[in-house]
């Protein structure tokens, strides 16, 4: 079988909402200095659950009202940030433009609905509840007549709608895609549901340390909510227009444990095999890799399993790789992390500089690799990988580089 | 050599039955699954099935016989029928799956995302609750405890790709799809895609739904898109697919499951080639309030009968949602695709008798489509009594049946935020 010639994938803007911001300097500045944007819960009385505190997006003029959900909102700002980025906020439109969102309906308000034995009686209501009701906003609003495609797949919807949009301009289905994705999990039905599975940190006298991947006392998440979305553009189409490019697409790769719902094998053997055939899709080995960003949530399965993933891909080499966990910052963000986590990877190509794993202090045996503790590094990084891991067992990396001629 | 992408297995859960063979034997026979639904038939939905609901439900699925009790006890009803119809697929194909070279196994699932049921909150949260305000406070000390610790992964949005990829090992590249009324036309085209492009030998590819959630219902009264009827009204008669007549859909439920495998790897160890799949077209254009369009629908077409290399299909499985705007964007999109061919090429629906099953429709519409292949016929069409004018096409009805062989069928569909995708499948 001879392919047809793949078309390269660069990344030409972004945008981001955060519980460290929504601007990607702020978001940026924040992160390099190392600062938690976990705090104890404002949008609801969570004073006497478990746990009490989240990593919330405090600068969102979302009132609650109007067509979009709170984190379809994020999704709306973070995707306006983008596409101005991208200098394709103007007439820019048509069946070449696709979209690509990782998101899960959320439902916000499912307690209070439930006290107040509410029914969905607004004829509104069926298209703001639906999955897929970001992706459709933005289509009929920008006219972007290409491909749609709203993915769910837990806390790696985001990188898999990446990893798509990329093989959709890859093999001509697409110039340009909008990809990334959305959520909000900082509500009384998250915090309950999370909570009762014993997923979530409870550490509630210290909530700024509590999101601590990789370190030894880590004892869960911390539920966040935000928005990354990334413009993707066919190479050649991204330097005819003559626009700035951020990074290029390199690899991308998704696998599943056939394991447990949440469980994850502890030899890291789905997220090992996302990695690897990220690198193969690329056409690269693994010396080529310089930065990891890990899927690092702080529970003690996941940043174990990782770790094993890590050492069985990269082998010797492991060790003097910097894997860092965004989440020790930001929470988790779940189907918008992996989005997010790919910016930050992508800042990281551009300014040399590597961002820290915070909160960590007392290094866990079988976490043994260099995961650049509390504070920032320079080092240039040429090539990186972003993983990201979800329930029902599916992974997903994600190969960036710096642009290249 | 381009690579071919072949279907060698079908499952199928439907309220017209769960075995491909005797639901197309009854779809042929003109039957409706479209019942009134009583509160007795879903005692979850009681409340909202006080004012009468006509609606196609799953009978039996006979869940036991494929899935472990320990797994089934995890699952929500949708869940349970993606899960089964996965199932089916799985032993009809007969792929020995441990021979499948690592990683060649991936899964492609349409679903309806993840599922908000609040029965297992509403004990704890009324307890917490004085004159309908819910104490916060109250609930986390206490109400929260009383929480089934498994809810969250009872409504997993993606169960059933858990559960398929667990069950058959399929640790490949994978998608999952919650993206209404195209989820299983995307998921089985976007697994075409991973195979036709080098990624993966096999897939399972579908989709699943049950629109019988208490949330779901009203959202969709709401924007009156489900049909009514009066008093009297046989509820077989109520859903009416391009009739001038229809008022909306009734709802229902169901998956439908195909393996793709790529052609010379089906070949190779002697499997039954059902059909072919060629040609998948996706995009968005939205009408007004994100309904489906004309253009919308003739450019999924085209680009699928494009890819397809294929003039023009030999008939349409059509979305056919029963409501004015989509039915009659729906006709011009098939006219405005096909040209002068568009007047007279079969098309059929099969949500009169069906009901509206969701992210399930687009798959159980392929698989129809594969054994109107292999039949030679499409399903006559029932509740067409007074075609709408402005949907000037060839309907398939008692009286007007398919004329000649059917080489390849087209299958169409569309959701409720302006996506629209469509199928080609073809005899191998």
């Amino acid at each position: 079988m001879s392919d047809p010639p793949r078309h390269r994938v660069v990344v030409t803007g972004i945008g981001a909402v955060t519980p460290l911001g929504s601007t990607i300097p702020l978001f940026w500045e924040r992160l390099v200095a190392g600062t938690s944007g976990v705090r104890p819960i404002r949008r609801f009385d969570a004073s006497r659950f478990p746990t009490t505190f989240a990593a919330e997006v405090s600068d969102s003029d979302h009132d609650g009202s109007g067509r979009l959900s709170r984190k379809d909102w994020f999704g709306w700002v973070a995707a306006s940030q983008a596409l101005a980025d991208a200098g394709l906020d103007g007439a820019a439109g048509g069946a070449r433009i696709g979209i690509a969102i990782g998101t899960e309906r959320r439902c916000q308000d499912l307690l209070e609905r439930i006290a107040r034995r509410a029914i969905y009686d607004d004829d509104g209501d069926h298209v703001r509840e639906s999955p897929f009701a970001l992706a459709a906003a933005l289509a009929a609003d920008r006219r972007f007549e290409g491909p749609q495609l709203t993915i769910a797949a837990a806390c790696a919807s985001s990188t898999q709608a990446i990893g798509l949009a990329f093989q959709k301009i890859q093999w001509g289905d697409a110039d340009v895609m909008l990809a990334g994705g959305c959520d909000s999990l900082v509500d009384p039905v998250m915090l309950t549901a999370f909570g009762r599975l014993g997923a979530l940190s409870t550490r509630n006298a210290d909530p700024a340390a509590a999101s601590r991947p990789f370190d030894l006392h880590r004892d869960g998440f911390v539920l966040g909510e935000g928005a990354g979305m990334l413009v993707l553009e066919r190479h050649d189409h991204a330097v005819a227009r003559g626009h700035r490019i951020y990074a290029e697409v390199l690899g991308y790769g998704a696998s599943s444990n056939a394991y447990r719902v949440t469980d994850l094998p502890a030899d890291g053997q789905g997220l090992y095999l996302s990695m690897k055939w990220a690198l193969e899709d690329a056409g690269l080995v693994p010396a080529d890799v310089q930065y990891i960003n890990a899927h690092g949530t702080s529970t003690l399965q996941n940043d174990r399993s990782e770790t094993a993933a890590i050492k069985r891909c990269f082998g010797d080499r492991a060790s003097q790789i910097p894997v860092t966990a965004t989440k020790s910052m930001i929470g988790h963000l779940v189907c918008a992390g992996g989005a997010v986590e790919l910016i930050v990877t992508i800042l990281t190509l551009m300014h040399g500089v590597i961002t820290p794993t915070i909160n960590y202090e007392v290094p866990d045996p079988e976490c043994d690799l260099d995961y650049v503790p509390n504070a920032a590094r320079r080092a240039r990084v040429d090539t990186a990988l972003s993983n990201s891991s979800g329930f029902g067992g599916v992974n997903a990396s994600v190969l960036v580089g710096r642009p290249r001629p | 050599m381009p690579r071919r992408v072949a279907i060698t297995g079908l499952g199928l859960v439907s309220p017209l039955g769960c075995d491909v063979a005797s639901v197309w034997t009854a779809l042929c026979d003109g039957q409706s699954a479209i019942r009134w639904l009583s509160p007795t038939d879903l005692p979850r939905l009681a409340t909202t099935l006080n004012s009468p609901l006509p609606g196609a439900l799953v009978q039996e699925c006979a869940a036991s016989d494929f899935i472990d009790r320990k797994s089934l006890r995890s699952m929500d009803r949708a869940t349970v029928f993606g899960a089964v119809a996965a199932c089916r697929c799985g032993t009809d194909c007969g792929l020995d799956f441990a021979a499948i070279a690592p990683g060649r196994l991936g899964a492609f699932v349409g679903t309806h995302g993840r599922g908000y049921d609040p029965t297992d909150f509403q004990t704890a949260v009324r307890a917490c609750s004085e004159d309908t305000v819910l104490n916060l406070a109250q609930f986390g000390a206490s109400g929260q405890q009383q929480v089934n610790p498994t809810w969250l992964l009872k409504g997993l949005g993606n169960g059933v790709l858990f559960f398929v990829t667990s069950k058959y090992g399929a640790i490949g590249p994978n998608g999952n799809f919650p993206a209404g009324g195209v989820s299983g036309t995307v998921a089985i085209g976007e697994a075409a895609r991973a195979i036709t492009r080098g990624y993966l030998d096999a897939a399972f590819a579908g989709g699943y739904d049950s629109l019988f959630e208490a949330d779901r219902i009203e959202m969709l009264r709401a924007a009156r898109l489900l049909a009514s009827g009066t008093d009297g009204v046989a509820a077989e008669v109520v859903d009416r697919p391009f009739d001038s007549r229809r008022n909306g859909f009734a709802p229902s439920e169901g998956a439908a499951f195909v393996m793709l495998e790529e052609m010379t790897h089906a070949r190779d160890r002697g499997a039954t080639v059902y059909a072919e799949v060629t040609g998948y077209g996706l995009n968005a254009a939205s009408g007004n309030g994100l309904e489906p369009s004309a253009r919308g629908f003739s450019v999924a077409l085209q680009r699928a009968l494009h890819e397809a290399g294929s003039v023009g299909p030999d008939g349409i499985v059509a979305h056919g949602l029963a409501t004015v705007v989509s039915d009659c964007a729906e006709a011009l999109g098939i006219r405005d695709a096909l040209g002068e061919a568009g007047a007279r090429v079969p098309v059929t629906a099969l949500q009169a008798a069906l009901g509206n099953t969701g992210a399930a429709a687009g798959a159980i519409d392929t698989i129809i489509g594969v054994q109107a292949i292999a039949a030679g016929c499409l399903p006559a069409m029932i509740n067409l009594d007074d075609p709408d004018p402005r949907c000037a096409l060839t309907f398939v009805t008692r009286d007007v049946q398919t004329n000649g062989p059917l080489n390849s069928i087209a299958v169409n569909s569309a959701n409720l935020g302006g996506a629209h995708a469509a199928l080609v499948v073809q005899r191998a």
